[in-house]
């Protein structure tokens, strides 16, 4: 005969106590990670305060730490990010497009998405060493404004591609079913209805995107070096600096004053990137309103 | 003859929703009771305070008192861990865990610190299942391998070998061919001689098929409730009459 | 009738493989143009090996090393973090619409941002706290590193544990187990391929990590297990080659091209295990 089941309340509570501490453990580690991040943002701004000024902000590098400035590396930056994303953000969209919702499923689709998804996955510090490689010394651009847009265009790209692929995969699968069961084609599907859904998505799938690439320094160290450029670029093949770059350049320095040089410009380059996802989420913000009203 | 649960001016809230609305309720030993009532009714939230699930799922308030054997569910003295071992619980859709079928049986008796005779409490579960001379030699193989309805009937025994006083079946049948459908109803004349039976039924016809007793709920409220017969042959009230001959729009 | 707009449908149907063959002529040829740039590399590599690199390649085993061994490192110390944080998110639902965009922010930040907090921060503690700990250490790397990939982690993990079906945790609930053993003894196993897939991912992240490493992981070119003492990589190598004579395919290009090589090589090695997981997890039937 089997025994009844009997009640231990000794295990009972045992259990209880084990369920709350690891709740408890759980809680902590959580606020002890995002403490340190606060803990980061804060040392990086305390550190570099006294130096964030208008001067620091628009004067030209320079050998000396009370006179240098991140005025150069600003327009360079921008310089080098805006023709890349004029490039990579339809380039992006329209390879997420393809892959997400025209390809045919095959098996050349799928090797494809994974070559992609290597593509973005792929140290940005290899796209400096192939940039080096073909735009600087193959197609003879040199160190210049062209070289480093070139570069960053190929680390956008696939970036901007597998993101907008997750902005796209985020539409419900039920709104395309719909459309194909009134005859539409796949295009039109994609046109009238899934881009319209997904539209803000898109936008700020890319601006994080966006902001990681215009921060990567490392592509930049590699094809450009730390050499001296003491003004803004006139034309392609001019040299160009850029604001990690800077930051970078800083951080290798001995002296303390441009160890904090260093982490002021981290400060600023924190800010743009800070204001750059801001944007991003404040455009997917609104799209997730819009889809509580539908 | 004293009901087995007894609910008074029970009441549960979703936020600002009142799920379920001052009810009182009693639930008799031994019986199949179905809860039936229009989508919405607050049908899977009686279920689930039964066991006190709710208070895991959503985020709810309640009010009011539920005894079980004369005790308070909700008092210092019951534990919830224990009490969801007394008050089993299936679901709608059939959901072993993707391990073998000795563990899922095994799990539940690994918990609550049940390490004796664990071979043959599973062949018990099984047995009352009318799973076991299917399943006695395979029982290394993974549960998710099993056809939907035999998923079910395991999920019935994997509650089963706890032995709990009462058995909570959330629309069991409803994602199950006719076929399974009838043998879990054949099951519940047999299961209801050591348990009691709440039950959510996926038709009015289950309903007539199974349950001793009726309860129909409607926006939270309790409309009537009393013997399966005479709710089906003498509804005390309009809406019952309405609800259980199909004109329930009103 | 059907056939009355066949012109109509035409139309339709030629506008639909004029954008097919756009779309995906351009997508077949951002994938051949980095197919090509990536045979560049490779061509530049064997340059390398077949004696282009001067004997600079004596550094690239102690950079292999230092590689695996500072993203292993980092990815370890991470998991505990991550697992911690995505089971909070989990256990609060209300706090995703916040947390997703917030740490998808945190798993972007540009990473210089990271080195200079490494070098200013982390290894002048590390220092201070454990005695015998170089100014730049492997460790102080992993730790930063770390903290790099712990959103991405988290993220990705939260994902998995949120995709789990509900009737799941119910099912384990309705048994009498706590919150705690459903996770642990339920759920995570069953998505232990996923959570790997997820590691993975992370580690490949961490492998290809440069600003950190060249920064505070020194650049001692030995094959230590020994994480308070400086640490080679294959990116941190990469860059004090960049930042040295560079000239037409001279030495220090096709050493170059060697380490990208290898570090490529590393990444999608990874990449497709993760990939790989990913498909041999059986997903939930699909009822």
């Amino acid at each position: 005969m089997i025994p009844a089941i009997v009640d231990q309340p000794r295990r009972l509570a045992d259990r209880h106590r084990r369920s709350r501490r690891s709740r408890a453990t759980r809680a902590v580690a959580t606020g002890i990670a995002s403490g340190v991040y606060i803990a980061f943002a804060a040392h990086l701004i305390v550190r570099g305060f006294g130096w964030l000024d208008l001067d620091f902000l628009t004067a030209l590098p320079s050998r000396f730490a009370d006179q240098t400035g991140i005025g150069a590396a600003l327009t360079g930056s921008v310089m080098m990010i805006v023709p890349a994303l004029l490039v990579a953000i339809p380039g992006g969209i329209i390879v997420a497009m393809y892959l997400e919702e025209l390809a045919a499923p095959s098996r050349s689709t799928r090797i494809l998405r994974h070559w992609m998804n290597l593509l973005a996955t792929t140290p940005p510090v290899i796209h400096g060493i192939v940039g080096l490689l073909v735009a600087t010394l193959d197609l003879g651009l040199g160190r210049s404004l062209a070289a480093g847009t070139l570069t960053l265009t190929a680390l956008l790209l696939p970036r901007i591609a597998i993101r907008a692929r997750g902005a796209l995969a985020e539409v419900p699968a039920a709104l395309r079913h719909h459309a194909w069961s009134l005859g539409a084609s796949r295009w039109q599907t994609l046109r009238h209805h899934v881009i319209p859904a997904a539209r803000r998505h898109l936008l700020a799938a890319s601006t994080v995107a966006v902001g990681r690439t215009f921060g990567d320094a490392a592509p930049l160290v590699v094809l450009g070096g730390l050499i001296w450029v003491a003004a803004s670029p006139a034309g392609p093949h001019d040299p160009v600096t850029a604001l990690p770059l800077e930051v970078f350049g800083w951080a290798t320095r001995p002296e303390v004053d441009f160890r904090q040089l260093a982490a002021a410009g981290a400060t600023v380059l924190l800010a743009l990137y800070t204001f750059i996802w801001a944007l991003g989420w404040i455009w997917r913000g609104d799209d997730a309103k819009q889809g509580a009203r539908r | 003859m004293s009901a087995l649960v007894e609910m008074r001016a029970f009441t549960v809230r979703y936020g600002s929703t009142l799920a379920l609305d001052s009810i009182d309720l009693d639930l008799h030993a031994h019986r199949v009771t179905a809860v039936i009532g229009p989508a919405g009714a607050g049908k899977s939230t009686l279920l689930r305070a039964l066991n006190r699930m709710n208070e895991l799922v959503a985020v709810s308030s309640r009010e009011g008192t539920i005894r079980l054997g004369g005790v308070d569910i909700h008092g210092g003295d019951i534990d919830p861990l224990a009490l969801r071992r007394r008050v089993g619980m299936t679901f709608e859709r059939p959901n072993p865990f993707p391990r073998s079928i000795f563990d899922n049986l095994a799990w539940g008796l690994s918990i609550h610190g049940v390490d004796d005779h664990v071979e043959a409490r599973i062949e018990q579960a099984l047995t009352r299942v009318g799973l076991w001379s299917l399943l006695a030699d395979r029982l290394d193989r993974p549960a998710r391998e099993l056809s939907l309805g035999d998923q079910q009937r395991l999920c019935i025994a994997r509650a089963l070998v706890l032995e709990p006083e009462i058995l909570l079946m959330d629309e069991p049948c409803s994602r199950l061919d006719p076929t399974s459908t009838a043998r879990i109803e054949d099951l519940l004349f047999d299961l209801k001689t050591a348990t009691t039976i709440v039950l959510v039924p996926h038709s009015l016809r289950q309903t007539s098929r199974v349950a001793d007793d009726t309860v129909l709920l409607d926006a939270g409220t309790l409309i009537e409730a009393g013997s399966t017969e005479e709710m089906f042959t003498r509804p005390r009230r309009a809406r019952t009459e309405a609800f259980v001959t199909g004109r329930f729009d009103v | 009738m059907i056939t009355a707009h066949s012109a109509d449908a035409s139309k339709t149907r030629r506008r639909e493989a004029l954008v097919l063959a756009v779309f995906g002529g351009l997508t077949i040829l951002i994938g051949l143009l980095a197919l090509v740039l990536v045979a560049r590399l490779a061509s530049a590599a064997l340059h390398g090996v077949t004696g282009g690199a001067e004997g600079l390649l004596v550094t690239l085993p102690a950079a292999l090393w230092g590689s695996i061994f500072i993203a292993l490192g980092a990815v370890v110390l991470a998991i505990p973090l991550a697992l911690a944080c995505a089971a909070t998110l989990t256990e609060h639902p209300r706090i995703h619409h916040v947390a997703v965009p917030a740490l998808d922010g945190l798993a972007n930040v540009p990473t210089v941002i990271y080195g200079v907090l490494a070098l200013d921060l982390i290894a002048p503690l590390l220092v201070t706290w454990l005695p015998g700990t170089d100014m730049r250490s492997a460790l102080a790397a992993m730790i930063v590193i770390a903290f790099l990939v712990v959103p991405l982690m988290t993220s990705l993990f939260d994902r998995v544990l949120g995709g789990v079906a509900p009737e799941l945790r119910h099912a384990a609930l309705a048994l009498g187990a706590t919150p705690w053993e459903v996770e642990r003894m339920i759920v995570w196993p069953v998505v232990r391929p996923q959570l790997l897939a997820a590691v993975l991912l992370c580690l490949a992240r961490a492998l290809g990590e440069t600003m950190i490493v060249t920064l505070v992981a020194g650049s001692v070119a030995t094959v230590s297990l020994d994480p308070r003492r400086g640490a080679e990589t294959l990116s941190s190598w990469s860059i004090e080659l960049a930042l040295g004579d560079i000239t037409s395919g001279g030495p220090h290009m096709a050493a170059m091209a060697v380490a990208a090589i290898c570090l490529f090589a590393l990444v999608a090695a990874t990449h497709f295990g993760a990939e790989t997981w990913l498909r041999r997890s059986t997903p939930e039937p699909a009822r």
